[in-house]
This record gives C-alpha cells, sequence and structure tokens, in this order.
C-alpha cells in the first residue's frame, strides 16, 4: 500500500514537472513570438504609414511573411481613421485578399472565428463586407451580431440602418450597440430613420425616434411631433424626449398638450422636454401639473419651470395649495440664485 | 503676448496618449514640412510647450495628468505662450465639448476618428491666419 502510494506520488510529481515545464516553454515561444512581431511592426510601420499618405507602392514588393505585420498595423490605425486614409487601407485588403478571407470566415463553424471576422471587416473599411455583415446580425451567436453592428457603424453603411434598427427591436443586439453603431453611421442614416417613424413595429418606431433626436435637427420636429399621438407610450415618450433635444419651439405646443397624457412617464417625458426647449410659456401648464400629478410627472414639472420661470416658481410657492414639488422647485431656483 | 522665435520650419507640438495617433500625426505633418514634437500627456504637453514654443499645438482632450482642456488653459494663462494656436482633437463630439474647448480657448477642433489629411490642412490654415 505505501510502496504504492509513493509511485502514484512519483508518477504525479513528474505530470506535473511535464506540464511546468511545457507552460515554460510555451511562454518563451510567445515571448519570442511577440517580440518579433514588436521588431517587425517597428520595421514596417514607415511603409504603413506611407501607404495610409496615398503611397501603395510602400508595400508593393513586401515578402509574404511580412503581410501579417502590416495589415495588423493597418487594422489598428484604422480605429482612429476616417476619409481618404480608410480607403487607401481598403484597397489595400481588397487588392492582397484580406476581405475575401475574412468574408469566408464569416461562414466559419466556430462563432469566436466568426466574431473576429465580423470585427476586422469593420477596420478593412470595404463596402463589400456590408451585405454579409447585415446578414450576420441574425447569427445565432450574441457576440458574432454584436461585432456585426459595431462593423456596419465602422462602414457608415446607411443600407445597414434598417436592419439595425429591427435586430434591437427584435432583442437580437442590445440597445448600446445597436445605438452605438447607428450614431456612427451618422447624418446618412438620417433618410432611412426618417423613414422608419411610420413603422408598422412599435419597437422600431421608438428606437427610430430616439435617434432622430439625437441626430437630427430642428427640420425634423414635424415628423417627430407626429410621433406623440403614437398608439405606443414608449413611443410618445421617446418623441417627447427628442423634441427637447432638437430644441424646436415649434414643438412646444404639442409638448404641452403631452403633459395631460394619460400615462404618467409621457407626461414627465414632456416636462423635461419643455425644460430643453426654454419656451417660459410652458410655465403655466408645467406648474399646474407640479402641483397635482403623480411623483415622477409633477417633480419633472417643477423642474422644468424652474429653469423656465423662477419668478412664477417662487410665486406659486407662497400660496398654500404649491405642495412638495413646487416647493422643491422654489429651493432649486434660490440655490441658483447668483 | 510674446511671438515664437523664428524658424525655418514651423515647429508643431502633438500630444496623445495613444501611440498609433501620435505616429500617424507625426507621420502626416512631417511629411507636410513640420518639424513635430511629440507628448504622451498634458503635464509633458505644457512642458514642451513652455520650453520649445511651437507654433501650433495639436492637443488630445482625453490625457492623463492633464487634459487638453486644462492644457489649453494653461497656455492662455502664460504671457510666453498665450498666442499659441490650439487644436483639439478629440473622440469627445458633444455640443457641451466643442464648447467647453473653445472656452478654454482652442482656436480648432477635430473629431476623432479622423482624416491626417484634413488635420494637416486645418494646421495650414490655422498657421497662415498667424
Amino acid at each position: 500500500m505505501v510502496a504504492a502510494l509513493t509511485w502514484l506520488a512519483v508518477g504525479l510529481a513528474m505530470i506535473g514537472a511535464f506540464c511546468v515545464a511545457v507552460l515554460a516553454l510555451r511562454r518563451l515561444a510567445l515571448a519570442r513570438g511577440e517580440r518579433k512581431r514588436v521588431a517587425a511592426e517597428g520595421r514596417l510601420k514607415p511603409q504603413a504609414l506611407a501607404l495610409l499618405d496615398g503611397d501603395p507602392a510602400a508595400v508593393g514588393d513586401l515578402p509574404p511573411e511580412d503581410m501579417p505585420v502590416v495589415a495588423g498595423l493597418l487594422a489598428r490605425y484604422a480605429h482612429h481613421l476616417s476619409g481618404s486614409e480608410r480607403r487607401e487601407i481598403a484597397i489595400f485588403f481588397e487588392t492582397h485578399g484580406g476581405v475575401d478571407h475574412e468574408l469566408s470566415h464569416l461562414r466559419s463553424r466556430r462563432a469566436w472565428r466568426r466574431a473576429t471576422s465580423a470585427f476586422l471587416l469593420g477596420d478593412m473599411a470595404s463596402p463589400r463586407a456590408v451585405q454579409p455583415l447585415i446578414h450576420a446580425l441574425d447569427d445565432a451567436d450574441a457576440a458574432v451580431r454584436a461585432a456585426a453592428a459595431r462593423s456596419l457603424g465602422r462602414l457608415a453603411a446607411p443600407e445597414a440602418v434598417e436592419p439595425l434598427v429591427y435586430a434591437h427591436a427584435a432583442e437580437k443586439l442590445p440597445r448600446t450597440v445597436a445605438g452605438q453603431a447607428l450614431l456612427a453611421v451618422g447624418a446618412p442614416a438620417l433618410p432611412p430613420l426618417r423613414a422608419l417613424l411610420e413603422a408598422a413595429e412599435p419597437g422600431a418606431r421608438e428606437f427610430a425616434v430616439e435617434l432622430v433626436g439625437l441626430l437630427g435637427d430642428a427640420g425634423d420636429s414635424p415628423a417627430v411631433v407626429r410621433r406623440l399621438a403614437d398608439s405606443s407610450a414608449e413611443v410618445r415618450a421617446k418623441a417627447a424626449r427628442a423634441l427637447g433635444r432638437l430644441g424646436a419651439r415649434d414643438g412646444t405646443a404639442a409638448l404641452t398638450a403631452t403633459l395631460r397624457d394619460r400615462i404618467p412617464f409621457v407626461r414627465a417625458a414632456a416636462a423635461h422636454a419643455l425644460a430643453a426647449v426654454g419656451d417660459r410659456e410652458a410655465a403655466v401648464p408645467l406648474l399646474r401639473l407640479a402641483a397635482h400629478d403623480h411623483f415622477d410627472p409633477a417633480r419633472a414639472a417643477g423642474h422644468a419651470a424652474a429653469r423656465l420661470d423662477p419668478a412664477a416658481v417662487l410665486r406659486a410657492a407662497g400660496s398654500d395649495a404649491a405642495g412638495g414639488h413646487i416647493e422643491e422647485a422654489a429651493d432649486l431656483v434660490v440655490l441658483r440664485l447668483p | 503676448m510674446s511671438a515664437a522665435p523664428q524658424r525655418e520650419r514651423a515647429v508643431v507640438l502633438v500630444a496623445d496618449d495613444d501611440t498609433d495617433i501620435r505616429e500617424l500625426v507625426l507621420f502626416r505633418l512631417e511629411r507636410a514640412g513640420y518639424e513635430v514634437v511629440a507628448a504622451k500627456d498634458g503635464e509633458e504637453a505644457l512642458r514642451q510647450a513652455v520650453e520649445l514654443q511651437p507654433d501650433l499645438a495639436v492637443l488630445d482632450v482625453m490625457m492623463p495628468k492633464l487634459n487638453g482642456y486644462e492644457v489649453t488653459q494653461e497656455l492662455r494663462r502664460s504671457e510666453a505662450t498665450s498666442a499659441m494656436p490650439v487644436i483639439l482633437l478629440t473622440a469627445r463630439v458633444q455640443d457641451e465639448d466643442i464648447t467647453r474647448g473653445f472656452d478654454a480657448g482652442a482656436d480648432d477642433y477635430i473629431k476623432k476618428p479622423f482624416s491626417p489629411q484634413e488635420l494637416r490642412a486645418r494646421v495650414q490654415a490655422v498657421l497662415g491666419r498667424r
């Protein structure tokens, strides 16, 4: 028995030593590979930068083993770049097969490989990747869908706007991921977003109206005002917030009417928006709301009135029927006094 | 206000904590004929600006030690550097961020991701106005 245990202990110790040796050798090999990569990057950076400067001949005669290093550098630089330099990056990756390589891996059986390809295609800046990435928004794996969304934003593809909005509405993409991608598309996203304000799906209308508020301008107010009459309370609330961001005074009447919405959070959103728009005439209806409504809309209305007409708030706070929200608003006014 | 010393080539100070961005900007501006000095944080940028008195500073906003707004304000406070043009280069692009940059004393503002060609053109435009 003792002998068997001794042999077992020796065997385990030898296995342990073998594992430690393998790990140590692997660590040394990785460190050596990393040093070679860093040295190669240092050597090849001037050529990569020259390519970005419109000199493709700078990388024309590179040996094949240097190409992955240059590709890595360009993909890293692409994070930071827009304009003609990104076009040079796209040409490089198209010419040297990088785009085809990653497009083929979008069909890999391994989710991590599909996600990696989806991510890299955004930095390769090739418009050919847009449609395959749109299909990847339906991938079974969440990481692949998120990477595809991020890359579609980097490619600033207006044709991806509707798929991104519907992917979020179908809960395939978190709001922040889809939102950041759409914000990255920027102004070209506005025409499809405006069309989505009339979508049949309430989730799509809600997301679209929020983004129009972030990307649009005062000229979008009429279309957003129409959403204040939407059948969905979430859409009405987001439309109110959007009008606050757009800041157009022609939305004030509609927002004031929305203070009578039957849903409290919609009324609260309208109050916030009126404060942002800055029309002093809204102070009277806001004070009425602050005196009589549920907690959230009343508080929002009180704060909004304090911003729009401090003197009116101080007068209202002096009456017996003022209530806690108007008194709080009056305290805010006093705190802001110079 | 003191003027920058006379030089053969204009000197541009580039400050960004991201190595890739420093390399991109440095390469583009050197190719355009400028002499470029780099800093990797706000304190180093301020020190270089005072010692070398560059003709223009390109500053990232989100830097360690001192951010781009703070460096700009310090440059404006010092008589030696108060006239130095400043271009802010940053991903912070909300209206209040842009307003804060101009209130701090910046002359121009470029959003990230950026085009080095556009940056070069703005550097030329700002230096041309001086």
